[in-house]
């Protein structure tokens, strides 16, 4: 493996390549290091390392990725800002509100088990207990079955390898994060109000695809499934490709949260839209820069970053048309 | 197609690696494969262990993961009792003393880093800034069933790119330049083939700034120390 990060990503690269190769030598199992060593990943996921190590999108910019994107808006859809009806309405007394509040408040409103908050009683433990073996056996697999039609759609249409997964939180999972949250972290005040109902990734999927078009393509399916706005079932849409985050402005992905109901209760799930080369970019800079798997120089730390911007770059000038 | 289930544990729930697997295709059915998912989430449960599967879908002919089988982790660790490598979780999370300065310290940290590196990004004449993350305080630690435990830092990084007739290293010298004015005690530059960098320290925290020889754009790397909340009157 090390030969092949060699011979590919090291002319290009040094740095990137030294990182790969720690994080190959590092006993934590990676994505990015597990589709390394997969026969079918393998040769894709090579090749994006050695266009993010290249840096052809960027050399012009000298690396600048806001000069890039004033230059390169990207065409097509997916480089639209999401219209604020998909996320907003407009409830019967009159007042503005986002629909995942007003999804997440009837969620709770049907369900006990989901307004139970930072220090639950025995009692309120097992009903989240009891949510948690719904959300196994009957949400997942529900989630499972739906999205599986989409991401036959886009394999119809790819020969690059689609990748879909899913996991549910199990109870004690839940009332972690409330603990954490309601109590707050280093730099995030805590939420004395939140409840197991406000984790709308209970259920969490994934959709990996190989390129821009097929991303495109899963959007349409996705939207064109669940339906949007008024009476459809996607409640949030999140494009970081129209609207990157500020903090993190290279960072790509479509994260959508979808009501679902089961067995007359409702639900949310999370689903997330990526591209294989915005997920390898994004789980080395997650694994190195924030994880102490492996020491980094700074010359390593920037060409993690720059592979970052390169991913973005290369996915807004693949676009989605 | 079968279902693969790739179980992991950790002691954090954003922090877990994958374990064991229950791969469809060594079952009968379906329905039996689900049956061990039930039970190995339920046995990880009662021993109190963070866990979390995640499912996809694999061809019949697709490679077997390196990681073992549930019934082999399970005759390792539970029936022969090789130790599993995390703690179990506590019923709930004490949260230490220094917890709160920990979490005021690092906000203060956050926004004095951020002035200090786009000023030493703004120090290049002409120069085209733009940040490139500021995620704030995070967790550099392994997730940790105590959270006093837990090391956090901030970290911020910018670009700035010189005018055309600017060079890297120019921009390195006026970065040099606007870091010791400001009070940070700058290293001699280390040259290497493909890049220069500028180490800067100040009070536990750290400045880089970057210029790879092939342009002249200078990343500019800042970090807080890491820290925990025993450095504020908790015990670790």
């Amino acid at each position: 493996m090390h030969e092949a990060v060699a011979e590919q990503v090291a002319p290009h690269n040094p740095e990137l390549a030294s990182v790969v190769d720690k994080l190959l030598d590092d006993d934590h199992p990676l994505n990015v290091t597990n589709s390394l060593h997969n026969p079918e990943l393998h040769q894709p996921v090579l090749d994006t390392l050695t266009a993010l190590a290249r840096g052809d999108a960027l050399r012009p910019y000298e690396g600048d990725l806001a000069a890039f994107l004033a230059d390169n808006p990207g065409e097509g859809r997916l480089f639209d800002r999401v219209p604020p009806e998909i996320n907003r309405m407009v409830g019967a007394d009159g007042v503005e509100r986002t629909r995942l509040a007003v999804h997440v408040e009837e969620m709770k409103a049907g369900d006990a088990a989901l307004r139970v908050g930072g220090h639950p009683t025995d009692a309120e433990r097992a009903a989240v207990d009891a949510y948690a073996a719904r959300l196994r056996d009957e949400v997942k697999p529900a989630v499972d079955g739906e999205l599986e039609t989409i991401v036959d759609i886009v394999r119809e249409h790819t020969d690059g390898p689609v990748d879909y997964n899913s996991r549910p939180k199990d109870g004690p999972g839940l009332l972690d994060k409330v603990e954490r949250m309601a109590r707050g972290r280093p730099g995030a005040p805590g939420r004395t109000d939140y409840q197991v109902g406000d984790i709308v990734d209970a259920v969490g999927a994934r959709i990996t695809v190989p390129d821009m078009p097929s991303l495109l393509r899963a959007l349409d399916a996705i939207e064109a499934h669940f339906g949007t706005g008024a009476g459809g079932r996607i409640v949030e849409v999140d494009n970081m490709y129209a609207a990157p985050k500020a903090k993190n402005p290279a960072y790509r992905v479509i994260p959508l949260v979808i009501g679902i109901e089961v067995g007359g209760h409702r639900y949310a799930f999370e689903l997330q839209l990526t591209t294989v080369r915005a997920s390898v970019a994004a789980d080395i800079e997650h694994n190195t820069l924030y994880k102490p798997y492996i020491l980094m120089s700074p010359a390593e730390d920037d060409a993690v970053r720059r592979a970052l911007r390169e991913a973005a770059a290369l996915d807004q000038l693949e676009g989605g048309g | 197609m079968s279902e693969l289930y790739v179980f992991r544990i950790g002691e954090a729930y954003d922090d877990l690696s994958p374990v064991f697997t229950i791969d469809g295709r060594d079952y009968a059915d379906p329905a039996a494969a689900a049956a061990d998912v039930k039970t190995a989430a339920e046995t990880l449960e009662r021993l109190q262990l963070i866990a979390e599967y995640e499912s996809s879908r694999v061809a019949s002919d697709a490679p077997r993961s390196a990681l073992p089988s549930w019934a082999q982790w399970r005759a390792r660790h539970i029936e022969g009792g090789e130790p599993i490598g995390v703690r179990p979780r506590p019923r709930t999370l004490t949260f230490p003393p220094g917890w709160d300065e920990l979490g005021a310290w690092l906000e203060h940290s956050h926004r004095w880093l951020r002035e200090q590196v786009a000023g030493a990004a703004g120090a290049v004449p002409g120069g085209r800034v733009s940040l490139l993350a500021d995620p704030g305080p995070e967790r550099v630690s392994r997730g940790s069933v105590v959270p006093a435990e837990e090391q956090y830092r901030v970290d911020c990084s910018f670009l700035v790119v010189p005018p055309e007739n600017g060079t890297g290293a120019e921009a390195l010298d006026a970065i040099h330049g606007w870091l010791r004015a400001a009070g940070w005690h700058v290293a001699a530059p280390i040259v290497e083939p493909a890049s220069t960098v500028v180490g800067a320290v100040r009070d536990g925290h750290e400045i880089a700034a970057v210029w790879r020889h092939a342009g002249r754009s200078v990343t500019l790397l800042g970090k807080s120390p890491t820290v925990d909340a025993g450095f504020f009157g908790g015990t670790a």
